[in-house]
């Protein structure tokens, strides 16, 4: 491996203005097993500190860093510098708008996490210690629990790039699947009511980038057929 | 204590004017194209192509069913370069369509959902359309 990687990384100052650039940067590799972040933390502690990013844990579980690299969204802290091809493009989430370099403006998708309403809904009486779940129960939510919202997949969907006023997105759609799968919970009628629309559910064409993109190795395209089957199947 | 206007329980909101200067972060001039994303736009464009050709079947049809006379100028035009282009782009986005729109079908239906399984598909869709346009350009020329 090269001692030193190149690295071109999206800027954006909005006390400045004017568009948007791309800047070169050179990083020693100090360490094996180098992650992104590692890089990005040397630029800022080293080399620029204006550098601008999100990040907190370092271990691929908080989803702050993620952002686009070499052109796929993926998590910084957990993507090594061997194996990417140089120079590493690094640009914020897509189709975001930049508060500053990669730090981009989460509202819109947070609200519609909000809007799935993600919580356990249930009215019958709360039993003396816990809602159980037999093993099997429990089971199916696996494969979706795990989601950290970190935007990778949302961000890497062009049908929510082109129709993400109304199209709830990846993220949102799974975490839907996940309370609708969920034993537990005794609102799955008012819920898929909530999904059964042109746009927030069946914007999705299958494009599959959002498996592609999700750093835990999750499937949020299956997640959103499974969706769509269940209102099939509550149909006939 | 005075709550800033701009403060909400250590929210920071930005005013109208900031939000508006923000740029959007580009998306598909930088997206890298993969096997599934190929997949899919592949099959909205053979759509659009199946449809925008439905004139062409219409006259083939009718050229074809007419008089001896007009079945003969029929079957010249489709052996003409234009013919054989035009019969090219459609069956080769027929057969595309076709391949592709059994994919959906089954992925709509639940079955190869693992991530492995939707890569693979798409590999194979994609490997049946370009095998149509090579076989289609062979046959044809």
């Amino acid at each position: 491996m090269d001692t030193v990687i190149q690295l071109e990384i999206y800027r954006f100052d909005p006390e400045q203005g004017g568009e948007p650039r791309m800047q070169s940067f050179e990083v020693p590799v100090n360490k094996p097993g180098m992650k992104l972040l590692d890089a990005l933390n040397y630029i800022k502690w080293n080399l620029d500190g204006t550098l601008t990013y999100r990040r907190s844990c370092g271990e691929g579980v908080c989803g702050s860093d993620g952002m686009n690299i070499n052109g796929v969204n993926g998590l910084a802290c957990i993507t090594p510098i061997a194996g990417l091809k140089q120079p590493i493009k690094v640009r914020p989430l897509p189709s975001m708008q930049v508060i500053r370099d990669l730090v981009v403006d989460t509202t819109h998708f947070f609200d519609q996490y909000r809007s799935v309403k993600p919580w356990l809904q249930a009215e019958s009486p709360v039993p003396e210690h816990e809602r159980l779940q037999t093993p099997d129960q429990r089971a199916e939510l696996d494969g979706s629990y795990e989601c950290i919202l970190c935007g990778c997949c949302t961000t890497a969907c062009p049908s929510w790039w082109w129709n993400g006023d109304r199209f709830l997105g990846p993220a949102a759609l799974l975490q839907a699947d996940r309370w609708i799968k969920d034993s537990r919970d005794e609102a799955t009628g008012e819920r898929l009511d909530d999904l059964e629309d042109a746009f927030k559910l069946y914007r999705c064409h299958q494009i599959m980038n959002c498996m592609e993109a999700c750093p835990k190795g999750l499937n949020p395209t299956a997640a959103i057929n499974h969706l769509k089957r269940t209102l099939l199947a509550r149909k006939s | 204590m005075q709550v800033s206007p701009k403060t909400v329980q250590g929210t920071v909101h930005n005013t109208d004017n900031q939000r508006s200067a923000r740029p959007l972060s580009p998306r598909v001039s930088v997206y890298r194209w993969r096997g599934p994303m190929l997949a899919s736009f592949a099959h909205r464009i053979s759509g659009v192509v199946l449809v925008l050709f439905v004139p062409v079947y219409l006259c083939l049809l009718s050229g074809l069913t007419a008089s001896a006379a007009d079945f003969s100028d029929t079957i010249n035009w489709m052996h003409s370069p234009l013919g054989r282009l035009l019969l090219w782009l459609i069956g080769s986005a027929l057969i595309y369509h076709l391949v592709n729109g059994m994919r959906f079908i089954l992925l709509d239906a639940g079955f190869s959902e693992t991530r492995e399984e939707m890569r693979g598909s798409a590999r194979f869709s994609l490997a049946a359309g370009l095998a149509a346009v090579v076989l289609l350009a062979v046959y044809l020329w």
